[in-house]
């Protein structure tokens, strides 16, 4: 992937449930279709990095925090609702 | 039939086998009324309202676990900040820093920032869990608090919270730790948030109430699944020695009983009292109406257990120190050298300063320090004034049990007489209570207020029946015989209701 993407995500999930598949799923469907290939994507298992979920002050999951541009913005759920992730996601 | 045979039988072995593993908090009172604690790695939700002390006692449930019984704890909060946390029980006599460096405690302090709940479908709390297991794992925890239930889910929506919520307990059940999870108390539901509290194997309920602006803080068990629990409603303190509920532990049938005997401190008294005084460790009522000389009996108690190198504690309710040393000193008793020789320790505490239970916390703790051989308590019926009868009885009645348990006399006054106790009926339950009641009565006769002392009841001695004179100077109190003429006169008297009734009505 392209390192000096403009958007750079970080996508939390915990083990391989159908949340945190169809989370992956829709999240790289939706990015796809915005951004083609113009972004980054890196996939997290909290259960295989629990330090992370306290440094990242996680609770709720799944959920895709945008890194780059800032400021930080964090949304949770499988992402199956598109207008409210392009609204909180890319709009802002 | 046979069914009902059975299930009666379930039922008793059920009770014989007192079912559930318990875990020890450490609070005292609170291990008692529960039979042994809280359910062992089980959830206990903790519910109150603000300022109740929810945090304060599942603190001191963790604190107690790394200091009494080896268990490490994690506390994660959701409301402070752990330095903020950490500040707040400072001054607990414990280093909490210390604790955390050598891997006892965890603190994680679980923020949720608004930002967070931008929503998008269906999402879970395994962040939490995770987070959890983390903490558990990296100290070996046996005991956790989550602190508190309505600040994690705030932001969530209500169904969902439910699901997360019965999660959460299961979860936490499966993980063998002995957790308390604190909830703000609603107005319908058990909890302001409506949870199915179902899911708690215990649930306790901390309240704090005013009653005639006192205010009294209060627990009960509200529910304990597979254990026999006590459900009254008990009153607790917090203090700086940490956290305490009534009862105090009293086991009736175990304490000892002292065939030894101690001097009233005046020789005519004691001889009314088969010529050897008070058994040790008794409890001792002198009541009577005010001006009676109740005080200055207990002075001479005082004074003749100071003399034989006893330690004696003073608990003063209307006078203070200084007012009875110097009014002692006018009948010829110098209770100022036993104060220096430290023979005589004076507790004194308007009774509308605080509650009942923290006069009563404060002498117990008193008596830990000092370990005295005997209390006075004068005057009760002073406390009376704090909160209704009731209160007051079962409370002296619990004292006076520990008392006992310590092997302590206690010599106590009330402002009550034998028709003030026909008034008001509660007041006999005072002397229910009592081991040996001596009575005290101002009769006036033409021209000269007589006092006269007489021996209600003593268990366990022969003793005096008659009615003696009894007279204050300044050379101390002289108890004689009546002669004839005044006698009548008094008793005369006395029978047209001559008598001054009390303060209580």
């Amino acid at each position: 992937m392209d390192s000096k993407a403009l958007y750079r995500f970080s996508l939390f999930v915990s083990g391989e449930g159908l949340l945190a598949k169809k989370a992956i799923f829709n999240c790289k469907k939706y990015l796809d279709i915005f951004l083609q290939s113009n972004y980054d994507m890196e996939i997290i298992d909290v259960l295989q990095y629990p330090k992370l979920a306290i440094d990242e002050n996680i609770i709720a999951l799944p959920i895709l925090k945008r890194k780059n541009p800032l400021p930080e913005i964090s949304i949770v759920g499988d992402m199956s609702n598109l207008e409210l992730f392009k609204s909180d996601l890319l709009m802002n | 039939m046979e069914l009902t045979l059975k299930s009666k039988q379930n039922v008793k072995s059920a009770y014989l086998s007192s079912t559930i593993e318990k875990t020890k908090t450490g609070i005292c009172g609170f291990d008692e009324i529960t039979f042994g604690g809280l359910p062992k790695n089980r959830p206990t939700l903790l519910v109150g309202g603000i300022g109740t002390g929810k945090t304060f006692m599942s603190m001191h449930f963790l604190l107690n676990g790394v200091n009494q019984f080896q268990e490490n704890g994690v506390f994660m909060t959701f409301e402070e900040k752990t330095s903020e946390l950490v500040t707040n029980f400072s001054n607990f006599n414990v280093d909490i820093d210390e604790l955390v460096k050598n891997k006892k405690l965890y603190f994680e302090h679980l923020h949720i920032a608004q930002y967070e709940m931008h929503e998008s479908g269906k999402y879970n709390i395994d962040g939490l869990f995770v987070r959890i297991e983390h903490a558990m794992n990296a100290i070996n925890a046996k005991r956790i608090v989550l602190d508190s239930l309505d600040t994690l889910f705030t932001n969530l929506d209500i169904n969902m919270l439910r699901n997360e919520f019965k999660k959460l307990f299961f979860w936490l059940k499966e993980k063998n730790i002995t957790a308390v999870i604190t909830a703000e108390q609603g107005d319908i539901y058990l909890t302001r948030l409506g949870l199915e509290e179902n899911v708690a194997d215990c649930v306790i309920e901390l309240t704090n109430r005013i009653i005639n602006q006192i205010s009294t803080r209060r627990l009960r068990i509200m529910k304990y699944r597979g254990s026999f629990h006590a459900n009254n409603e008990y009153p607790f303190i917090i203090d700086n020695e940490g956290m305490n509920v009534f009862p105090i532990a009293t086991n009736l049938i175990e304490y000892n009983i002292s065939n030894q005997r101690v001097s009233s401190g005046i020789k005519n008294l004691d001889a009314m009292l088969d010529n050897k005084g008070f058994f040790v460790g008794s409890s001792i009522l002198i009541s009577g109406s005010a001006g009676t000389g109740k005080t200055s009996l207990t002075a001479f108690f005082a004074k003749s257990n100071c003399e034989n190198n006893k330690k004696c504690l003073f608990c003063a309710f209307e006078e203070s120190s200084k007012q009875i040393m110097r009014n002692m000193k006018s009948i010829g008793i110098d209770l100022e050298k036993y104060v220096t020789s430290n023979n005589l320790i004076f507790y004194y505490a308007r009774p509308t300063l605080q509650n009942l239970e923290l006069h009563f916390m404060r002498i117990k703790a008193l008596i830990e320090i000092e370990k005295p051989d005997v209390i006075i308590l004068d005057p009760v019926t002073n406390l009376m004034t704090e909160g209704p009868n009731s209160d007051v009885r079962g409370m002296l009645t619990r004292f006076i049990d520990y008392l006992k348990t310590q092997q302590i006399s206690v010599m106590f006054t009330a402002a009550i007489t034998l028709k003030s106790v026909t008034i008001n009926p509660s007041d006999e339950g005072i002397s229910s209570m009592v081991d040996t009641w001596l009575m005290v009565e101002d009769i006036v006769t033409e021209n000269k207020r007589n006092r006269i002392i007489y021996i209600l009841k003593s268990r366990g001695m022969p003793h005096s029946k008659e009615v003696k004179a009894f007279e204050i100077s300044n050379q101390g109190i002289d108890i004689y015989e009546l002669d004839k003429i005044e006698n009548h006169a008094i008793l005369e008297n006395r029978n047209n209701g001559a008598v001054l009734n009390g303060n209580i009505t």
